[in-house]
């Protein structure tokens, strides 16, 4: 018995996790159980040396101190101000007048509301809500059927996930262990593939079935020329203004995705107020929502770390290891596999349970077969579209479901409508998987920005030396490193650009700074003997 | 077990204060970024400014003040992130927010659903949370012993982001033991539970 636990632990261990996760005590305390039992019997048996406890602590400092998870909060924040602040109503209204004389002009105009809404916020319940709200009403007023009409919506408010700057993707950048710039200049191919695919199929529909889909009548379009011109202007201005400060900040290297993420925050408060939507309300709802989801967020992140930091030590990557690599197909079948693995799994896991559980399995097998881990994470994040889609869990119908009125919208309509576009999703990642140029075309053209080297420092001020003006840390959170399952993290503070300066070389070796910290865990740089604020200024480094 | 729903409703009103401090922190955080962002870019033009204008003297100070000071605001940053985590999190159990997997969940009845999170809360959620105070109480100590400071120059004192873990941990064990006594007196009496589980947002 106990031969056969000790040689089977990673096996067992998995069959914990399912367990855990299955009988629906929150996944964030039952996967960490998992773990901590698992983790005591393996060092019962001899498998995992005792100070593993020690680790712990490092893992949980590591995910409280990674800058890049910042971006969690600040992102759903800006979608939850977004949602009501009166953007996304100038838009519809001015697209859905410009090409409401078209067959399907309004399914056209709710696609290209849902890139822009994408490009602006990370979050899609932001979008979905407030195109459901606008848009729904009017399709259904027009003949348009009921199935397509929340279909489009749904799906268009899903592919803010994919279209940078999208959570998602930062996210899954930080589990591959990649830079979140290069994530999002991979993702905007696939991002135009998937605007593109989406359109065609509408195209298609007005041919095959025009009463589907109808223009709007005459009557119905009541603003022209430069009325509709002001309304159009009205929507898009501030959205550029917002692309800019979101996205192009991130893209010229001016900020770090959490920056931007807070800019985008400012942006929105601005915007709203100017629109004289800026509530109290709204603004303490918008901030309980993100303290709950932040929370929630990070018990699942501590809880999976608890738990890989123990499968690491019983062999459990090996172990998925050996189980995938011998897939049939090579790395296409791998692909292959994982999709439709992570497809079937987004039908009851939550994106953050995959990203935090299930990547972190994943990703090493991929790094051994050679798969560049940029492509891997913007297929899962177009992968992982669908688990927005799925009838009848998916968020995107949930959020639809909550704002179209029962009397008039069935929930069979919305689960129906939805299966189109979960088809054409999961043709993008066939695209993807066979041409991956499709990803690193935007990545190899110009020299490869990497937030993680960016180091702008700012020589010294003034004739006489002045006080060297110290750039901060620019790439903190991104320096956490690939968040590889029970790797021990070192909780540094991300690579301080001022690290040269302020170690003084006299600086005591560290010291234990606990019982539980052994000599053979990562050193703490922090448990050195700070050499204090009189630390010499910055030599210009350029 | 009157008694002990008094107990667990003075946790929750305790946590449900703690929360609001969690709350405000969510927008503290987000505008201090911000302003780091836009103070970090807006110097350098600033810099230009002075030295054409011959005004070096007036910002040399404010430039000097934030230069010091940097890496404290960006540490602040997400030291505001880590206590709105842990924070919450006793909240967001209160509210029943924390993500489950609800495929068997969501189909049975409420009299399972809270022997589920009866089980959950002895043997999941109370053993990590003990464990957790149990391996992180030590660091803080250790940390406020030596008076440990950050790294970057100009940082901040890092035992209050170490004094979170063991303290956040804590809050939930306290809001986990609320949560049992809640599951006990619901199934013991005609006690109702405020927040049936719902799928949550995001």
């Amino acid at each position: 018995m106990i031969e056969f636990v000790t040689h089977n632990m990673a096996p067992l261990m998995f069959a914990g996790l399912v367990f855990g996760m299955i009988i629906g005590y929150p996944a964030a305390f039952s996967i960490a159980a998992v773990g901590l039992i698992f983790g005591f019997v393996g060092v019962e048996l001899g498998l995992i040396r005792p100070d593993f406890l020690g680790n712990l602590t490092f893992q949980m400092y590591a995910v409280i101190s990674n800058d890049l998870l910042l971006a969690i909060p600040f992102f759903t924040l800006m979608g939850t101000i977004l949602e009501r602040c009166g953007l996304a109503e100038d838009l519809l209204e001015g697209f859905g007048q410009l090409f409401g004389g078209l067959r399907g002009g309004l399914s056209y105009a709710v696609i290209i509301v849902g890139a822009v809404l994408g490009a602006i916020t990370g979050t899609v319940a932001a979008s979905v809500i407030a195109m459901g709200l606008i848009s729904l009403p009017v399709m259904l007023k027009y003949g348009y059927s009921k199935r397509h009409a929340t279909g489009v919506i749904a799906a268009s408010g899903t592919i803010t996930q994919l279209v940078p700057p999208s959570l998602v993707l930062v996210v899954l950048a930080d589990q591959l262990g990649r830079s979140v710039g290069d994530m999002y200049k991979g993702a905007i191919g696939p991002s135009l593939i998937q605007i593109a695919l989406f359109m065609g199929w509408v195209a298609i529909l007005s041919v095959l079935r025009p009463q589907d889909v109808p223009a709007l009548p005459p009557e119905a379009r009541t603003l022209r020329g430069w009325p509709l011109f002001w309304k159009c202007t009205k929507g898009m201005v501030p959205s550029l203004i917002l692309i800019f400060l979101v996205l192009g900040t991130i893209f010229m290297g001016l900020a770090t995705p959490t920056e931007a993420g807070a800019m985008g925050v400012v942006g929105a408060l601005v915007l709203a107020a100017i629109n004289r939507r800026l509530t109290w309300q709204l603004l303490w709802q918008g901030m309980e929502t993100t303290m709950k989801i932040t929370a929630f967020v990070v018990f699942i992140l501590l809880g999976a770390r608890t738990f890989s930091l123990v499968f690491q030590g019983v062999g459990g990557k090996e172990w998925i290891e050996g189980l995938l690599t011998g897939l049939p197909g090579g790395v296409t079948g791998f692909l292959i596999f994982v999709n439709v693995f992570v497809f079937i799994l987004a039908f009851f896991l939550d994106f953050f349970e995959i990203a935090f559980i299930i990547i972190p399995l994943l990703a090493p097998v991929a790094e051994k077969l050679g798969i560049d881990l940029i492509w891997f994470g913007v297929l899962l994040g177009a992968n992982m579209q669908t688990s927005f889609m799925h009838p009848p869990f998916g968020f995107a119908l949930f959020y639809l479901r909550g704002i179209a009125p029962r009397s008039q919208v069935p929930s069979s309509d919305i689960y129906w409508g939805a299966i189109p576009w979960v088809v054409l999703q999961l043709m993008l990642c066939a695209i993807l998987i066979f041409w991956p140029t499709s990803v690193t075309y935007f990545l190899d053209k110009p020299p490869v920005v990497d937030p993680k080297n960016i180091e702008i420092q700012i020589p010294s001020f003034g004739k006489d030396g002045g006080v060297g003006f110290q750039l901060p840390p620019l790439g903190s959170g991104f320096g956490q490193g690939p968040s590889l399952p029970g790797f021990p993290t070192l909780p540094t503070t991300g690579p301080d650009l001022s690290g040269a300066a302020t170690k003084a070389p006299d600086a005591k070796p560290s010291e234990p700074s606990s019982q539980t910290q052994t000599q053979d865990s990562p050193k703490v740089e922090e448990a050195k003997p700070e050499p204090k604020a009189e630390a010499k200024p910055d030599e210009p480094k350029q | 077990m009157q008694a002990l729903l008094g107990f667990s409703h003075a946790i929750d009103v305790f946590n449900r204060w703690i929360s609001r401090v969690a709350v405000w922190l969510v927008l503290l955080a987000a505008l201090l970024s911000a302003g780091n962002a836009f103070f970090r870019y807006g110097i350098v033009e600033l810099i230009d400014l002075a030295r054409k204008h011959d005004q070096l003297g007036a910002l040399q100070a404010i430039i000097d003040g934030y230069g010091r000071n940097s890496n404290s605001f960006l540490e602040a940053q997400w030291y505001m992130f880590a206590f709105t985590a842990l924070f919450g999190a006793a909240y967001t159990l209160k509210v029943n927010e924390h993500v489950r997997v609800d495929l068997l969940y969501g189909g049975v009845s409420e009299r399972t659903r809270t022997w589920i999170d009866l089980f959950g809360g002895i043997f999941c959620l109370v053993p990590f949370c003990v464990v957790m105070v149990y391996v992180t109480w030590p660091w803080f100590v250790e940390s406020w012993r030596i008076n440990e400071m950050s790294t970057n120059a100009g940082g901040l004192p890092r035992w209050p982001v170490k004094l979170i873990l063991p303290v956040g941990f804590g809050l939930v064990l306290l809001q986990g033991i609320s949560e049992i006594i809640k599951c006990v007196a619901a199934l013991t009496t005609d006690y109702v539970r405020e927040h049936a589980y719902e799928k949550p947002l995001q």
